[in-house]
């Protein structure tokens, strides 16, 4: 992959947490990369750092206990070292935008949807013919235009989670971070709202990275997909070999539980035990305590990410591979 | 919240007698201090007449004073000076408070600290021996009084805005505006103020009252311009002749009591109906 079709290229990113003086690892040698117009998702269940990983791609972790411990960030070319907080706030919105999972918390509630929509666009272009934008953005999201006189609170939450991606797009950015956009959505809007983002990425050749714990939605939508667990990218290769041949126990574990395969005693095969906690990371793979091939030096040796197959394109953060 | 929102608050404000009945006295209150001295063919209320310490009859249905002025245009004229007092006092200290409390808020850090100590020390003052000093070395006069009253009244309103910023800053859509790029003062001002606003509204309210008995405190102990009529000084001329003619002590007070009670419950009832948890 050449530099100059790269949108945003992370590598070896960690961020810490620090709570009464201690400093915990949300995120650790966590990395992406994502072409012009790509789809990429970011797979894991709660507390796999995936979020954080979210916030820290948007340069907006929360200031007080969190910071970027170590890593290499670019966005269109553009390292987060080189741009200061103004710079960073320009960015935002041009470059990247975000849409979020609960989309009635993120919508300022004394506002109309017109004029948060508006401000959106302004902020972009401030010579803007705001109405045309208006009405294209409505379009582009599939909402009536009577919808703008509304507050949010009186818009369904598929409506909402649609006024949420309108904004976003708003300032036309060039890639759309979307951190799990349909979990707070019912099954058929879950839907809908899915088949809309793959228009719209589709229609202005917009690059998006889709966080979920739903290995189906992020299938549906990106050609590409990276597993975390426990902080860590265990996991990445395009999305059929994923599907097809996963090569890390969890990512198997994980698509099992999602296919509800049965096991030998005819019950579904579930993924017993928990999600580390934060303070528990102990130096070996993340993974080792749940997992069911685990060999004695999973527990003191972290594995390092070795390509699997499908010329490198695949790779995998376990003892098997490597 | 908008619409519907205010359309429940309005209806919950309907729901109890004292509230309606708070709003209808002020109303008529401010209705007397602007049209009132029209209606009531506008006399100078230091007017003299030969019935001297009449009690409540037809012709003077509050009773006269020891010069025979009638102390129903007193307490007329008198609402002017309240009110205007009051209502300019409580609007400076919602302002100013208002300001230093949302920047203390939203800033944060070591500004945030040093402003609540601040905050700390006025409130740690008693207010009406403050107020006295500062009248008795400046000199009396309305603006002065006002002056006086918002400077002594706005910690109270900043302490409130800055929780109330507090809260609304890490609230999802105000992290969904930076994301959009938005600059900080945009947010503060757009985003996070105007969510803020309803309590410090309703602490306004209460501030009038609090403003209005103030005034009343600092006139009756003679502290405000003599030339000035307010209720307040009604009262203290009755004082020496409340053997002989009560209703000089009777109805002022009641004015100040009323008014007070009214501003008091019209607060409280703004802050529930404005509440969205109550």
């Amino acid at each position: 992959m050449s530099a100059a079709d790269s949108m945003l290229r992370i590598r070896d990113l960690s961020v810490v947490y620090e709570i009464d003086g201690r400093e915990l690892f949300a995120v650790k040698n966590a990395f992406i990369d994502l072409k012009m117009g790509e789809g990429v998702g970011i797979v894991g269940e709660s507390g796999s750092g995936k979020s954080t990983f979210a916030r820290a791609m948007m340069a907006l972790l929360p200031a007080t206990n969190a910071r970027v411990a170590s890593g290499v960030m670019e966005i269109d070319g553009v390292s987060y070292d080189m741009v200061d907080k103004s710079g960073m706030a320009r960015l935002r919105g041009r470059t990247f935008a975000m849409v979020f999972q609960d989309p009635l918390s993120y919508l300022n509630p004394l506002m109309t949807i017109r004029s948060q929509i508006v401000e959106a666009i302004r902020l972009n272009d401030p010579s803007a013919n705001v109405d045309h934008r208006v009405r294209e953005l409505l379009d582009l999201v599939r909402l009536p235009q009577r919808c703008l006189t509304a507050y949010p609170h009186e818009l369904s939450g598929g409506m909402r989670q649609r006024v949420l991606i309108a904004i976003a797009l708003g300032c036309r950015p060039k890639v759309l971070i979307a951190d799990e956009p349909t979990t707070a959505l019912d099954v058929t809007t879950q839907a809908e709202i899915l088949a809309l983002i793959k228009d719209i990425k589709r229609e202005i050749g917009m690059s998006l990275v889709l966080i979920s714990h739903d290995l189906g939605v992020v299938s549906s939508l990106c050609e590409r997909v990276f597993v975390m667990y426990g902080g860590y990218t265990i996991e990445t290769g395009a999305r059929e070999k994923i599907l097809s041949t996963p090569a890390h126990p969890y990512t198997q574990a994980l698509i099992h539980t999602a296919r509800a395969v049965r096991g030998e005693d005819g019950r579904f095969v579930t993924l017993s035990g928990d999600v580390p906690r934060l303070v528990e990371a102990g130096k070996g793979c993340p993974f080792a305590p749940r997992c069911g091939v685990a060999m004695p030096q999973c527990d003191t040796v972290l594995p390092s990410l070795a390509h699997v197959n499908d010329n490198g394109r695949h790779s995998a953060r376990c003892h098997m591979h490597s | 919240m908008a619409a519907v929102a205010r359309n429940r608050a309005i209806s919950r404000l309907a729901g109890s007698p004292t509230t309606w009945f708070s709003a209808a006295f002020i109303l008529a209150l401010i209705l007397m201090a602007t049209v009132g001295p029209y209606l009531f063919g506008d006399v100078d209320p230091n007017t003299i007449s030969m019935s001297i310490m009449a009690p409540p009859s037809a012709e003077f249905p509050f009773g006269t004073d020891e010069l025979g002025r009638d102390v129903l245009q007193y307490i007329v004229h008198g609402a002017q000076v309240s009110l205007y007092v009051g209502f300019s006092a409580a609007f400076a200290a919602t302002i100013l408070g208002g300001l230093i409390g949302a920047v203390s808020g939203y800033v944060g850090g070591r500004i945030d600290t040093l402003i609540m100590r601040v905050t700390e020390i006025f409130q740690s003052m008693p207010t009406f021996v403050l107020a006295a000093l500062i009248v008795a070395l400046l000199g009396p006069g309305n603006n002065r009084v006002i002056l006086v009253i918002a400077l002594l009244s706005w910690p109270q309103t900043a302490r409130l805005m800055r929780g109330e910023v507090l809260r609304v800053k890490r609230l999802d859509f105000v992290t969904a505006a930076r994301c959009l790029g938005q600059s900080e003062t945009v947010i503060l001002i757009k985003e996070v103020v105007p969510n803020c606003l309803a309590p410090v509204i309703a602490l306004g309210t209460l501030t009038v009252a609090q403003a209005i008995l103030l005034e009343a405190s600092l006139s009756f102990f003679g502290l405000t311009n003599p030339d000035t009529i307010s209720w307040g000084r009604i009262l203290t001329s009755g004082q020496r002749y409340i053997f002989q003619a009560w209703w000089l002590s009777l109805f002022p007070g009641m004015a100040i009591f009323l008014t007070v009670f009214s501003f008091n419950v019209l607060g409280d009832s703004l802050r529930q109906a404005l509440d969205p948890k109550s």
